[in-house]
């Protein structure tokens, strides 16, 4: 599409002022909001992709799309997960488009004490084991055991049914416990 | 209880998430623990993960609130601009296909006389001179042809 000219934008005037009005959020009331949730979405965001920067990317992109959509929330609870369901689709879509796994990164090690070397480990072989778990899986257990989210919660999510969730974490619980017993030994 | 879950689970969860296990967690749920291989897997897992969130959300460098607000009103002008100025482009669209049928209907109504025109003409004949004009000729039109379509087309 070509460049818009300065003649244009004086047309567009209008349109750039309803612009404005298209983020369902005024700036104190996002400020609040993202005080609340940015730190633990963009910690799901970078459990998801294991790259800081892409989980910044998403982070936007994420808080953008919340902005734009008009929904009516029942709750602070509805609000945050809603966050944490346009997080998990964006998540879903980028490791589609990547079509690679969740591998370790060398970021991990900017977290690293120098007396933390069992924790570091245990680190690695929960990243290692995570890896091989389906991203719903991971999701549902980061989300329940991480977040501490409800059952109901998670079910938004991840857009599947209540009753579904339990055999998904417990599946999930089995084979990651599994896979963190075998890593450990 | 059934086999994937036990009542006891949200407990062994909530002594995990608050700091609890193991010192500070009931006897009785430990004493649960060693019996109960669902919440013994509950534990492992809520342990690990939980250990996984508490450095991460420490370590977490989020962007200030202000930038991510700033981008998202830019990206929202964008979009609008890019909305508002379709119809222009799609009259412009119009516009110069109006032009290019307009200069075909020409063509084909001169097309007779101008096929009289070039059968009087011999360009076997042409001399070098007469060859340079006609080729002069040719890249100045097509050189003035996309000059004159952008100032058509843009109003600056």
């Amino acid at each position: 599409m070509r460049d818009i000219t300065i003649s244009e934008l004086q047309r567009l005037e209008p349109a750039i002022t309803e612009a404005d009005d298209a983020l369902q959020m005024d700036q104190d009331s996002f400020r609040s909001l993202y005080d609340r949730t940015a730190r633990p979405l963009w910690v799901y965001l970078y459990r998801r992709t294991n790259d800081a920067q892409l989980a910044d990317d998403l982070l936007q992109e994420t808080y953008y799309r919340f902005l734009r959509t008009r929904a009516v929330y029942e709750s602070e609870s509805h609000r945050k997960n809603y966050l944490f369901r346009i997080a998990s689709n964006l998540a879903n879509d980028c490791y589609r488009q990547r079509h690679e796994l969740v591998q370790l990164s060398d970021d991990h090690d900017s977290h690293k004490d120098s007396d933390a070397a069992g924790r570091s480990q245990r680190r690695t072989d929960l990243n290692r084991a995570l890896a091989q778990l389906k991203p719903r899986q991971r999701d549902a257990l980061w989300l329940a055991y991480a977040e501490g989210t409800s059952h109901a919660e998670i079910a938004r999510v991840l857009g599947v049914k209540v009753s579904s969730i339990k055999l998904i974490l417990f599946r999930a619980r089995r084979k990651l416990a599994t896979l963190l017993r075998e890593e450990r030994s | 209880m059934n086999t994937c879950e036990c009542l006891r689970e949200q407990e062994v969860m909530d002594s995990v998430a608050c700091g609890r296990w193991p010192e500070r967690a009931p006897a009785d749920l430990r004493e649960h623990l060693a019996h109960c291989a669902l919440c013994a897997s509950v534990l492992e897992v809520a342990l690990a993960l939980h250990e996984e969130h508490d450095i991460l959300y420490l370590n977490a460098r989020v962007p200030p609130p202000g930038l991510v607000w700033w981008r998202a009103e830019l990206r929202a002008r964008q979009e609008a601009m890019r909305s508002a100025s379709r119809p222009m482009t799609l009259v412009q669209a119009f516009g110069g296909a109006c032009a290019f049928g307009v200069a075909l209907a020409l063509l084909s109504r001169a097309w007779p006389w101008l096929k009289n025109s070039i059968a009087i003409v011999d360009v076997a004949d042409f001399s070098f001179s007469e060859w340079s004009v006609l080729l002069a000729a040719a890249l100045l039109i097509l050189i003035i042809a996309p000059v004159a379509m952008y100032l058509v087309l843009s109003d600056e």
